[in-house]
This record gives C-alpha cells, structure tokens and sequence, in this order.
C-alpha cells in the first residue's frame, strides 16, 4: 500500500524491524502449514472434523455459483439430444428388441426366486432409503478423488454411506456436515470396496489408485477372472448394500485386474445416496417368510439391471 | 474526515482484490462442469496468482494470504491439509524475493521465473503428499499440471494484469 510522504520516513526507521517481524510472520505461519500436515497424519479425525466445518461455510457460494453451471449443462445436453434423435431411436429400437427377451427371462426367474424364496426363508437384506443429492463441487485433485454435495446429516447423510448414480456405485461418504458431505470416488487412493465377481462369484476388494481404473486385490490366487467380467458389491463389511452395479473387469495382466467403473464421471450430476444398514443378527430370527418381495432385490440394485451389461 | 473514510474504505476494498479474485477463481475452477479433470485448474490457478502478486504487487498478495488460498484448495480438495498453504507461502517468499529480477523486465522473464518457481512448488508438492499418504504419489499427474499451468500462465498473467489498475490507491 502507497504510504504518504509523513509515512514513508517512518518506515525507512522501522524498515529493519518491519523486514524482521515479516519473516517471523513468514516462518510461524510455515510452521502452522507443517504443524497441520503432521495432525491431519496423526489426528485425521479432528483435522476431518475442521475441515467439514470449513467445507459447510463454502458450501453455500458453491451451490449458488455451480446453479448455472448446471443450468449450461442442460441446455447442452438439451442440444445433443435434439441433433441426436435420429441415431438414438435406431439404438433404442434395437435395444427394445434385444431387451424384451431379457424381460421375459428376468419375469421367470423373478417368479422362480420368489418361489424359492419362500421355501428358504432366508434373511432378507434391508431396502435402503434414497437420498437425492447435486454434486456442487468438483474437488478432485492431483491426490484426492473427491467431490461435494448439497446433501448433509439433516437430510440423513453419514459418512460410510454408499453413493451411486443411474449407471453405477460412485463411491461413498467420507465427510459429512449438516447441509454438506463429501463423496470420495471409487478412483480414489483410500478407496476399498469389497466387491464379488458375478460369473466365478470371488471375492475381491477394489483398490483405488487415482488412475481412471482402480483394480481388484485379494483376489483368491486361482480365481479366473476374465475382460467383460462384471463386479458388484458383495456386501461384505455390512457397509454397502450387496449388488450394487461397479463396473466391468477391463484387463487381466499378470495378476493384475483392472476394472472400468460404470460411472461416467464427466457426466456425475445427480447422485442418490444409500441409507443402508446390514441385517443385524437378531433381526434374522425375528423374521419369518413374509419378507419375499420380489422388488427387493431390483430396489437394491438401486437402478435395476443396467442396459450397457446385458449381452 | 468523512471523504478520507470512504478513502480509506475505497482502499481498502482495492487492496482486497487479488486476495477475492483468486478466491474467486479456485472456487470456479471447482465447480462440476462435467470435463474431466477441469478441478486441477483450482490449484494452479491459486499457484499463478500468489506468483503474480507476490512479483508485480507483494504487498497486496502477503504470506498471510497466500496461506488462507492455499488452505482454502486443501479445505475443498480434501487433500493433505496444509500441503498447498505450505507450497504458495514458499512460492510467495521465493516470487516476491527475486522480485528485483523478475519484475519490471520482459514478459518472458517473468515466464520463466515462474516455469522454475512452480517446478518447486511440484517437488514439494509431490515429496510432502507423498510423505502423507506414505507411498510414493505418481508424478505424472503433477508434471502435467505443471505443464498446463505453464502454459496457461500468460493468459491469466493478462487477466490478472487487467486487473492491476483496479488496485491503485487512491
């Protein structure tokens, strides 16, 4: 700032002092940056919990200034469709024909498992609650896979919760403040979802590793996985609800399995997050055959089977 | 008295501006527009910033405010807290100590000084996440970040340039 004349000789006197107290102020707040990478190590908890307090002041601008951002999407996305239409319908009729087989397939076995069902009597999973949420912040960075809702704990939002779209799981809840929570990614480092493989049913836990596509680890040493595989969550760990859509195995190479989530992230807009919670063990003997809907198992799918996976 | 209050609130607000207008811009590299990868803009826009300032204009652009933008991109990017509030400080301290050399000679000078000072940032970037997260962080990711904004940096030197008579005192 441009000091008056009276000033300036002043600040010739304290100029050393100035220079001095500057780089105090230099090294005290390095030390503060240093002091919070050490805590946000060694107490993640607390630093997490400044860190969501911090993300709801900012959440409100982001909301108001992602609006139109939004707003721009639609109407390009409007633009698409309308330039679209004639390939699009030839597609669908395709799809339609290939499709209605597969409705007559899932009608059977739908009947059939309802049957079997009711002999069995086995626990059922519990539908989950849907909670519709904007994605108002695009956060990923170099480090993190990570983005940022308008959907908080007073709309019942909690960390661990799984968080999909209509294609897929795009992650779950890491963070979550009152009217704002944070969705860590599939792709993300710290990301582990205990997923099955459909077809040879292993067990697997997807990894993420920041890249495009996370891979599958503590995978049985003679499982057979193939490209095209598809993986769900298995619903191990009582976190996420068992059959979830995740994405298709890419690539096998020497022991490494890769796998492309379904979600297309360009496209993350609206997210529906899972309330969930596992069967717990007393439930299970409360229960008694009445519990044989059918429509649970779609419901859980949370978007039913997913057109791009049928063959 | 009166005009030297709105005098002093008028300055003020000016010397506010390129603290709000890089705030402004991370918060606008972070909205979802649906292209991939467009929220790596954040930190590098901060990083061009806090450069711009601390070269052309330090006092407008002090250690202090370099720390609340980069803590601002680690609040929101969920990263390691405190790694970018760490980096822009030092970048601030690095720009406005060879002020001398970088300012007032050509743009290419300024350019360059900047190619190397971001080059740092990435290797204490990458070192310190790395040494967070306990396992070496890829490195490709921030050198192509580090590429871009290079490359990007003459365009938001402008807009930032443009900006420079709106911060005259008055």
């Amino acid at each position: 700032m441009a000091k008056g004349p009276r000033l300036s000789s002043l600040s010739r006197v304290a100029a050393p002092a100035r220079g001095m107290a500057q780089r105090f102020g230099l090294l005290l707040l390095m030390a503060t940056a240093v002091a919070l990478l050490v805590l946000g190590k060694t107490h993640g908890e607390a630093i997490s919990q400044l860190r969501v307090m911090a993300v709801e002041t900012v959440a409100p601008v982001l909301e108001v200034l992602s609006a139109p951002v939004i707003s721009a999407r639609h109407a390009i996305a409007e633009i698409e469709h309308i330039l679209n239409t004639g390939r699009d319908n030839r597609t669908l009729r395709e799809q339609l024909s290939r499709l209605s087989k597969w409705q007559i397939i899932a009608r059977n076995l739908e009947q059939e498992n309802a049957g079997l069902r009711a002999l069995l009597n086995p626990a059922q999973d519990r539908a989950p609650i849907f909670i519709s949420a904007r994605v108002i912040g695009d956060t990923s960075g170099l480090f993190v896979q990570s983005a940022l809702l308008n959907a908080g704990r007073r709309d019942g939002v909690e960390p661990g919760q799984a968080v999909t779209t209509g294609q897929g799981l795009a992650g779950r809840i890491v963070e979550a403040g009152q009217r704002s929570a944070r969705l860590l990614l599939l792709t993300d480092l710290n990301s582990r979802v205990p997923v099955t493989v459909e077809h040879s049913r292993h067990r697997a836990v997807l990894a993420g590793d920041n890249s495009a596509r996370p891979r599958l680890t503590f995978l049985p040493a003679n499982a057979k996985v193939n490209p095209g595989d598809r993986v769900v969550t298995s619903g191990h760990a009582g976190v996420f609800p068992p059959g979830l859509p995740v994405g298709i195995v890419s690539s096998v190479t020497d022991g490494e399995v890769h796998v492309q989530p379904y979600v297309d992230w360009a496209r993350l807009e609206y997210v529906t997050i899972l309330r969930y919670r596992a069967v717990p063990m007393g439930d299970i003997e409360r229960r008694n055959g009445n519990g044989s809907d059918p429509a649970d198992a779609a419901a859980l799918d949370g978007t039913g089977p997913t057109t791009g996976a049928v063959p | 008295m009166e005009t030297s209050l709105a005098n002093k609130a008028a300055n003020f607000a000016r010397a506010g501006v390129p603290f709000s207008v890089a705030v402004f811009l991370v918060l606008a590299a972070m909205l979802p527009y649906g292209l991939p990868k467009s929220s790596l803009a954040a930190p590098v826009l901060a990083l061009i910033s806090v450069y711009y300032w601390s070269v052309f204009r330090p006092e407008l652009m002090p250690a202090s405010a370099a720390f609340l933008l980069g803590l601002l991109v680690d609040v929101l990017s969920g990263g390691p807290p405190g790694l970018n509030a760490l980096v822009l400080i030092l970048v601030h301290w690095a720009a406005a100590g060879q002020r001398r050399t970088l300012a007032g000679k050509s743009f290419a000078v300024a350019w360059l000084g900047y190619l190397l000072i971001a080059a740092g940032a990435a290797i204490i970037n990458w070192f310190f996440a790395s040494l967070f997260h306990t396992t070496a962080i890829a490195s490709v990711p921030l050198v192509v970040s580090h590429a871009i904004g290079t490359a990007a940096y003459p365009l938001v030197a402008l807009f930032l340039a443009r900006l420079q008579p709106l911060t005259q005192q008055g």
